[in-house]
């Protein structure tokens, strides 16, 4: 080992993490309020549905998937007085209205035959926009001011690929008709349309915006 | 979807047949025992391996068991939808929720350890049939009601089983069951404790609320009593687990109580025990 | 063929059907070989599923109600388990009027191990003749009796697999498999 005494960089050569971030304190909290909104959101409607699908495997899969959301909105929650907001249910809120008429809609399905409408909901619109948010938010934040949110976002993605894998393999099982696919289909079109009106799960910009230069310079 | 999903709505594949409560209860030949004998006959009627009748009653039982693990799992999940997410009395707070969601996930492992529990003994999914009053326990309207009727009464009742099936399990020398009992008697002494704990908290300036959630829970501990099937003589098939209802917040007084609810059941059962 | 005769006629605890009853009764009677009347009593005031040999000459057996039940339909006939139940017992009694099969104890001193090896034979037999039995559940309550271990699972699949047993090879069954808990203690 070399000499003890001998100083060394804080950073090692291969610990390449910077300080600016693209988000304050303020937007940060502001985002991390949106995520546990649209954790609860969805834990509690995968919970209520539980009840209400027939097909035993997706029944046991929503209770298991629901608490991987209550556990991703309780960790946001923590992470909200971290932010300096003391009453983390101030924050806790939709990115705007539109964003409530698409929880509003995909949380609409309640028969014992909606089990794909249900399903498309949830993993084949919601949870890709929660990975596309976070993983953007992930990319973007300070690596070193705002390690815990990394560290919370990365816990969470990792549940969000694993349910959106499950939720996508469920949904290919139950459809066995060319009719089930326009079911499908029709009814990601519709709620797609909310998430774009919703400009994503933390409003606009949840994914950045590719076209900010140009309209800088325009 | 709405709030307070009813009880004949619940949601089932074609294996599966639901009995209505008149059905179950209204059977002229009188109630029928676990372990093969009369109920409230005064034998021995715990559940133990050496009973001639003693593996298909265990294999009913854990059906039992497996159908109301689905129902406490629909229970729990509709506790995180039904109610709006706050301090006020028609609402539930956040941790709450967060509770339920938990038990979700817990409720939704013993269905899976019970499916693979029944392969292991020989029965199939929905060879018996379901009564949906366990689930009529989750949709009181007051959160505070709900959690103490299913949260300490029936998941107590879920220790009181699943303490007689470890048991069974242990003398049989059925490795699988002793298992699998074993780890999901874990998950409902912590059940049981978040109802106790949660009785506690939300009714700490309330004492009327309290005592009609206490009421509520005496209730249903009656309702599952039914038939004397649990109590703590050897005339009930299945055992108080005092130990283990200790761990999860009963006092010494509560235990009692439920002693004594049951041994009421036990009595009326012995009375109805004649047909009619 | 012999005569089947099932009790009471009338029913008003459960909605049964003696005529099904003896159908599926008489149809197994010729399967098994048993060409003798048979009496099926079916107390019907009780929803336990006990069954039992009352009588070999005439044939007689007692059922609780519960054991001709629909396990799904509470107070309802169902005929796959009026055949899994008789199908058991008539084997059982075949083998009894049987010279060649040797000489059981009555069933009343039949021990646990005893009885459920037998069961193994006879639901085995069951199986063959194409009734839907539960091979697994069968499996279950050997286990029970007889331990769970490989030299158990091995004895349950010769009995059920059999044909031309005797009751020394049941014996033999219970002598090995008790051996195997004796050495699995020890």
């Amino acid at each position: 080992m070399a000499d003890p005494k001998k100083p060394r960089p804080a950073f090692a050569p291969w610990d390449t993490r910077e300080l600016p971030g693209s988000f304050t304190v303020e937007e940060t909290a502001a985002r991390v309020g949106n995520y546990k909104w649209i954790e609860m959101k969805l834990f509690e409607v995968l919970g209520g549905w539980i009840a209400t699908v027939p097909e035993l495997d997706v029944k046991l899969r929503l209770g298991t998937h629901c608490y991987h959301h209550a556990w991703h909105a309780e960790l946001f929650h923590k992470r909200l007085p971290e932010l300096r907001e003391m009453n983390p249910e101030r924050l806790t809120l939709p990115a705007n209205d539109e964003l409530v008429a698409f929880v509003d809609a995909m949380t609409e399905p309640e028969g014992p035959g909606e089990t794909i409408e249900k399903l498309v909901g949830v993993y084949r619109v919601l949870i890709p926009h929660k990975i596309a948010a976070y993983t953007f938010h992930l990319n973007n934040t300070s690596t070193i001011t705002d390690a815990p949110t990394i560290r919370t976002l990365k816990l969470v993605l990792q549940d969000e690929f694993e349910d959106w894998r499950d939720g996508e393999m469920m949904i290919q099982s139950l459809i066995e008709t060319p009719d089930e696919v326009d079911r499908a289909a029709a009814h990601q079109a519709k709620l797609e349309k909310l998430m774009l009106s919703a400009g994503g799960i933390a409003g606009p910009g949840s994914i950045g915006n590719p076209y900010a230069l140009q309209e800088a310079t325009a | 979807m709405r709030k307070l999903f009813p009880p004949d709505l619940l949601a089932r594949d074609g294996r599966f047949v639901r009995l209505t409560n008149e059905e179950r209860f209204n059977d002229p030949r009188g109630p029928r025992g676990l372990a093969g004998g009369r109920p409230g006959s005064k034998k021995n009627n715990r559940l133990t391996p050496d009973l001639p009748e003693a593996p298909d009653a265990a294999r009913a039982l854990m059906h039992g068991i497996f159908v109301g693990e689905i129902q406490a799992l629909e229970g729990a999940g509709r506790t995180c939808w039904d109610f709006e997410t706050g301090k006020g009395r028609e609402e539930a707070p956040f941790e709450l929720k967060l509770d339920m969601a938990r038990q979700c996930w817990d409720e939704a492992r013993h269905c899976e350890i019970s499916v693979k529990l029944s392969d292991w003994m020989g029965t199939e999914l929905g060879e018996y049939s379901e009564s949906a009053f366990l689930y009529e326990a989750a949709c009181n309207p007051d959160p505070v009601l709900r959690l103490t009727g299913v949260n300490r009464a029936l998941e107590g009742l879920a220790i009181d089983v699943f303490t007689t099936m470890k048991d069974f399990g242990d003398i049989a020398g059925d490795p699988v069951l002793e298992f699998c009992e074993d780890w999901m008697l874990a998950d409902e002494v912590t059940h049981v404790k978040m109802g106790s704990d949660w009785l506690r908290r939300l009714t700490a300036d309330d004492p009327e609320r309290r005592a009609n959630a206490l009421e509520f829970q005496r209730v249903v501990d009656k309702l599952f009593s039914f038939g004397g099937l649990r109590g703590e003589t050897d005339e009930n098939p299945i055992k108080l687990a005092r130990r283990f209802r200790e761990l999860a917040g009963f006092t010494d007084g509560e235990i009692d109580e439920i002693g004594n609810v049951s041994e009421e059941a036990t009595r009326e059962a012995a009375a109805m025990g004649a047909p009619a | 063929m012999g005569q089947v005769t099932v009790t009471p006629e009338e029913w008003h605890y459960v909605a049964f059907d003696s005529g099904r009853i003896a159908t599926v009764a008489d149809k197994l009677l010729g399967e098994i070989g048993l060409d003798v009347d048979l009496t099926i009593e079916v107390d019907e005031t009780t929803p336990m599923g006990r069954v039992s040999t009352t009588s070999f000459d005439p044939l007689a057996v007692s059922v609780e109600s519960g054991a001709f039940e629909d396990a799904k339909r509470p107070r309802q006939l169902s005929e796959q388990a009026v055949a899994d139940v008789l199908g058991r017992l008539l084997h059982r009694c075949r083998d009894r009027l049987d010279p060649g099969f040797g000489e059981p104890p009555a069933d009343g001193e039949l021990t646990l191990q005893q009885s459920t090896a037998w069961d193994a034979y006879a639901v085995g037999r069951c199986a063959r003749l194409g009734y839907p039995v539960q091979r697994q559940r069968r499996l279950y309550h050997f286990r029970n009796r007889h331990g769970f271990n490989d030299v158990a699972d091995r004895a349950f699949a010769r009995l059920w697999d059999g044909e031309g047993l005797t009751w020394a090879d049941i014996e033999a069954v219970c002598a090995e498999t008790d051996a195997a808990k004796v050495a699995t203690v020890s």
